[in-house]
């Protein structure tokens, strides 16, 4: 077994070094190595609370599945809560429950992940359930049947009946010509329901594989206990064999502003401008969300406080860049007020974004972006199971873990100049799709014309 | 079958790993816990200030973040006529001081990164540990300067009202409050928001509120995470010492009592498919006393989670009555209580309630299976755990300890207390507990469905119904006999005039206005027979929309962008634009049936169940007296799921030998009402109005 020690600030370096500076920064102290069978392993030991979060992310998205076959990775997030070979149907939230525990499970465009959370005495009942999940998942016809059913449930209850809960699908499908991001975690429920039992397993096969996994222990753990059971459980999980795809990020460039109406089920309005985005982790990636919280972060942000508070012509406007592993997009949500036309809103909004191509802004209000993303991500690793995510996020997408202690000083970084520069780059006409859903009681007026 | 071909080198792979490593892998059942884990409590450090605050300091060095809770700790108030002041006092400190504007405070707080609530008697805040001097600056300055400004305190208003508004429909808010009103009685604690005492908060019952009761001298503040007690000292005396002390009233009352016999409440919801049901009463039970955590271990083997309460197992997983059943076990220092509930279809609401009560009974009458109560004792063990990740546990751990004056050792044990609890005391706890015959049952539901189904559970054999606020509504009378809907619909032509009459309008031209968020809307809206119709919406006296049909096409015009109605909404607009459409429903194929008598504003209504050829439902309600329409509700689809709509008609007036109501009162997504300034009744119209 091959270890490799990543290089760990001692607390002693911390104390004779700059104290000043980073005794602001906490340094996540981690382990982590490979197992021949290629899974990633990655240990954090922290004795704060007698819990332990055990976590397993694949490297499996909706942008690895077929065109003829989208929604795959989030149908398996449900298949693999349908048991084992040695766990029977609903058992595994059976077992955490009964333990004290808690679990559940997530799917993305680029990765999926599941986890429970144990009393540190149960650290080993997740370990086999992750374990068993990983070598021989129950994926039977019984399972299969009932999951497609839940499946084609649940997007009929959150994206097809739920007012504006088409947003992303309709956005993504739009702004992505050759891409695989241009379809959702949900799919086309048409390709789940003819899904044969062969595409299913062969999709097990393909990315349920150690080496295109990461498991993350992290917690109330000893961490030579823990490497052992990692080896009694994990070592014995063959290497997968199948090719496993993975889209090139290749959609091109956009010249043309691609402009629509999508009728819902809503009574009030609302605006989307998407505009195409770098990768997360990328230089520009940390610029455009600071932009993006200039716009929209907090009650005195830009929009905020311009267009909802002091002109009241949005009931709430909120700029979201995607977390993605390939470029992405930059999205902007506004629900205009009763009564305001939503092109007077999308006018102020554009103004406000032209407002940042044009000027630089202050110094006050990059410090002020500097603390909310300083504030930002120290929160976001306040719990077991938080780092136990990015821990695993940052090997998945960047095979870098390390960023977890590094990911502040590329904020830091960020300068005045560089925020209008993304705007200039990005935040173009020409760079974006924009959506207006409108009720669909005004449906006709586009129909007659 | 390509599984097999693949489990078969998986396990000579595995054999093979065991027989290197020496460890064997039992893959058939799952491992066994290793001992369960001991939890070290540090006690957290308190002090007092010289005004009587008293601060606590939970330490916690993990990661440079600090945050900051206030506790105002005194007795609640009746707030009477204006019920929600208290709240809106809390809610509003951040909105402004006699030094900062509420735009000032919010550039403050995201300047630092940080996070600010205020709301009922206190604040949270949290920030990077380096923020801390600068944050506490605006924390002390919104507890101790709040001004509330009135444009402030104004659109907090109408935000109240449209959250009550929206959670109109929302049977399981209905069932909450009616139940806290029935338990609590006459305990500040029932009384409900309503839409009049929200419209009754006042900047001068907030100012006086909080002069009279945000004194430091009943007040807590915690103080957590990155900052020793020695900077906590520091930052509480600069911040906090002169915030000046004063007498606070105190007030006390009555423990309400728990109903001798089971009384059955009843909200009705019209054509409802499920029911909720809540069944509750007050209990004695405070924190730290000596039943507490007895009492808490035997109400999660009754209504825990999805595996361990008979309730789940009963009405869930064997019965499929409901996707949820549980029960909860409040404590409070002066009044808990036991409450139980579940949506269940309405057609088994009374064979869930007898489930309920089989459940309630059988903990009291049976002795709990040892292994049932072991994994109720393992579940509680590990959320205990998980909890202590927040620091914030902790701290509200040193504040109740406190406040409630809880031994040292109380959350320290509090595990070890948890898993000494006995199968004897579970049933004893039961029996102290656990009163199905001394509980109010509340259901909410479809009335013409479950009424005689869940009268046999009430002790007297009556069920008393309640409205949204939660005052009794009278006993609806029977239906007269000989009565029927044909009849009430031909007494409410005489009332507005006669058919005679009625059919001579061919023209109504009627001007009316109504303010929403300030604004002043002006609604036109132009009739002629048979069938020609236009509105005309203006905002500030700009056009907002209009809506013309002439009896074949029509249009709409939004914002100055022009649409030709089509497809569904042509045919629902030739159907809803045909006058006196009263006159005819026979012949138009709209149903009426005379389905109930009621009360609408205090007069006894019948009450007609109106069905369109489409299907839609309304029900119209009309003055058993008078003969004139009071009310019609019916439901519509909004992006905040189904909402009532309600039109009330009142202040009546002739024209032309027709009544017309003069004041519409409409409460949907929002409470408007529309006053009639002018109706004009065969004055020519020009057939243009209408293209």
């Amino acid at each position: 077994m091959k270890m490799k020690k990543l290089l760990t600030l001692t607390f002693g370096v911390l104390v004779l070094g700059i104290f000043s500076i980073q005794a602001q920064n906490p340094n996540i102290q981690f382990e982590e190595y490979n197992l021949d069978n290629g899974l990633h392993v990655i240990l954090h030991e922290d004795h704060s609370t007698p819990i332990v979060a055990v976590t397993v992310m694949y490297h499996v998205g909706s942008k690895n599945e077929r065109p003829d076959l989208t929604g795959f990775a989030h149908l398996f997030e449900h298949l693999m809560f349908e048991g084992s070979k040695n766990i029977g149907r609903h058992e595994y939230s059976e077992y955490v429950e009964k333990a004290g525990g808690t679990l559940n499970a997530n799917t993305s465009n680029d990765r999926t992940f599941y986890y429970e959370i144990l009393p540190k005495n149960q650290l080993e009942l997740g370990m086999w359930l992750e374990s068993e999940r990983m070598l021989h998942a129950k994926i039977d016809s019984v399972g299969i049947a009932t999951q497609k059913k839940v499946v084609v449930e649940e997007k009929k209850q959150n994206y097809d009946n739920r007012p504006y809960g088409s947003i992303m699908i309709e956005t993504m499908k739009r702004a992505f010509k050759k891409h695989p991001y241009q379809w959702t975690t949900i799919g086309d429920a048409e390709h789940i329901k003819s899904a044969t039992p062969e595409d299913i397993k062969n999709f097990y096969n393909t990315f349920y594989v150690p080496n295109n996994a990461v498991l993350t222990i992290a917690g109330d753990i000893n961490k030579k206990e823990t490497k052992k059971l990692v080896e009694k459980y994990f070592a014995g999980i063959p290497k997968g064999t199948k090719e496993i795809r993975r889209p090139e990020p290749n959609e091109p460039i956009k010249h043309k502003e691609i402009r629509d109406t999508v009728y819902d089920n809503i009574r009030l309005p609302a605006i989307i401008q998407a505009y195409h985005t770098p990768a997360m982790g990328t230089k520009d990636y940390y610029a455009v969300q600071m932009l993006a919280n200039l716009l929209s972060g907090g009650q005195s942000s830009r929009l905020h406080k311009n267009l909802v508070d002091e002109k009241q012509l949005a009931m709430q406007i909120m700029a979201i860049p995607l977390p993605f592993e390939h470029p992405g997009l930059s999205l902007t949500f506004a629900f205009p007020n009763v009564g305001v036309d939503p092109a007077k809103l999308e006018k102020a909004i554009d103004k406000e974004v032209t407002k940042v191509r044009k000027e630089l802004i202050s110094d006050r209000e990059l410090q002020k972006l500097k603390n909310q993303f300083e504030s930002r991500i120290i929160n976001q690793n306040t719990s077991i199971a938080q780092r136990a995510t990015n821990l695993s996020r940052y090997y998945t997408y960047f095979k870098e873990t390390g960023l977890i202690n590094e990911v502040i000083d590329k904020y830091n970084s960020v300068t005045k100049k560089d925020i209008k520069r993304v705007a200039n780059k990005y935040f173009r006409e020409d760079n974006r799709v924009v959506l207006y859903y409108l009720p669909e009681s005004e449906k006709t007026k586009q129909e007659s014309k | 079958m390509r599984m097999i071909k693949y489990i078969i080198p998986v396990l000579i792979f595995v054999i093979a790993s065991c027989a290197t490593t020496k460890m064997e892998v039992d893959r058939t059942t799952a491992p066994d816990p290793r001992e369960a884990p001991e939890i070290q409590f540090s006690k957290p450090a308190s002090f007092t200030l010289d005004n009587g605050l008293e601060v606590i300091v939970a330490e916690n060095h993990e990661m440079p973040v600090v945050s900051f809770r206030l506790t105002v700790d005194v007795d609640p108030v009746k707030e009477g006529e204006a019920v929600g002041y208290v709240e809106a006092t809390g809610n509003l400190l951040r909105n402004g001081t006699s030094g900062r504007s509420k735009a000032e405070i919010d550039e403050e707080i995201d300047f630092l990164g940080a996070d600010l609530y205020t709301f009922t008697n206190g604040f949270y805040a949290s920030s990077l540990k380096k923020h801390a001097d600068k944050l506490l600056k605006v924390l002390a300055d919104v507890t101790k300067n709040p001004s509330f400004p009135e444009e402030e305190v104004d659109k907090y208003k109408q935000k109240q009202l449209s959250n009550l508004t929206s959670s109109k429909t929302n049977a399981s808010f209905i069932a909450g409050r009616i139940a806290r009103k029935l338990r609590y009685g006459e305990h500040p604690y029932g009384e409900l928001k309503t839409e009049s005492s929200i419209e009754n908060i006042s900047r001068d019952l907030c100012v006086d509120y909080y002069k009279t009761y945000y004194k430091p001298n009943t007040s807590y503040l915690v103080m957590m995470g990155d900052l020793s007690l020695e900077e906590a000292k520091k930052l509480a005396r600069k911040y906090f010492a002169d915030w000046e002390k004063g007498e606070v009233p105190e007030h006390k009352y009555e423990m309400p009592e728990r109903p001798g016999k089971p009384k059955v409440a009843l909200v009705n919801k019209d054509d409802a498919v499920q029911s909720v049901i809540s069944i509750t009463y007050p209990v004695e039970l405070s924190i730290g006393s000596e039943d507490e955590i007895k009492a808490k271990v035997m109400n999660n083997i009754l209504g825990g989670g999805v595996f361990s309460g008979y309730l789940m197992k009963n009405l869930r997983e064997d019965k499929g009555y409901t996707y949820g059943a549980r029960s909860s076990l409040s404590t409070d220092p002066l009044v808990g209580y036991f409450k139980a509930g579940a949506k269940v279809g309405t057609e088994v609401t009374d064979s869930a309630i007898t489930q309920f009560f089989h459940e309630m009974n059988r903990i009291r009458d049976e002795k709990v299976k040892k292994d049932h109560l072991d994994m109720v004792q393992e579940v509680m063990t590990g959320s205990f755990s998980r909890q202590l990740e927040d620091a914030r546990t902790y701290a509200r751990f040193a504040l109740n300890s406190k406040r409630y004056d809880l031994p040292d050792d109380y959350y320290a044990n509090y595990l070890k207390k948890v898993n000494g609890v006995t199968v004897e005391d579970v049933q004893s706890m039961a029996r102290e507990y656990i009163r199905p015959e001394e509980s109010y049952i509340v259901v909410v539901g479809d009335k013409a469905k479950v009424t005689e189904k869940i009268k046999k559970f009430s002790g007297n054999n009556e069920i008393e119904e309640y409205n949204f606020n939660g005052q009794p509504v009278e006993k609806s009378k029977s239906i007269p006999e000989g009565m029927n809907a044909e009849k009430v619909i031909k007494n409410y032509i005489d009332a507005l005039g006669g058919r005679a009459n009625l059919e001579k309008v061919r023209e109504v031209h009627q001007v009316s206005s109504m303010s929403m968020q300030g604004r002043q809307i002006d609604i036109e809206v132009f009739r002629k027979a048979p069938d020609k119709y236009a509105n005309i919406t203006k905002m500030n006296g700009m056009v907002m929309s209009k809506q013309v049909f002439d009896g074949e096409k029509g249009k709409m015009i939004v914002q100055g962008q022009e649409q030709q109605m089509q497809g569904e909404m042509l045919k629902e607009m030739k159907f809803e634009a045909k006058m006196h459409k009263y006159l005819k429903y026979d012949e138009l194929g709209i149903k009426t049936e005379l389905v109930a008598m009621d009360k609408v504003n205090g007069n006894d209504v019948y009450k007609i169940k109106i069905t369109m050829p489409n299907g839609r439902v309304r029900y119209d309600f009309y003055d058993t007296k008078s003969g004139l329409k009071l009310q019609s509700k019916s439901k519509t689809q909004t992006q905040m799921g189904e909402m009532d709509m309600v039109r009330t008609f009142s202040d009546y007036k002739e024209v032309e030998g027709v009544k017309f109501p003069f004041t519409i009162n409409i409460s949907g997504m929002r409470n408007m009402t529309l006053k009639v300034k002018k109706i004009k009744v065969n004055q020519g119209i020009e057939n243009s109005v209408f293209q």
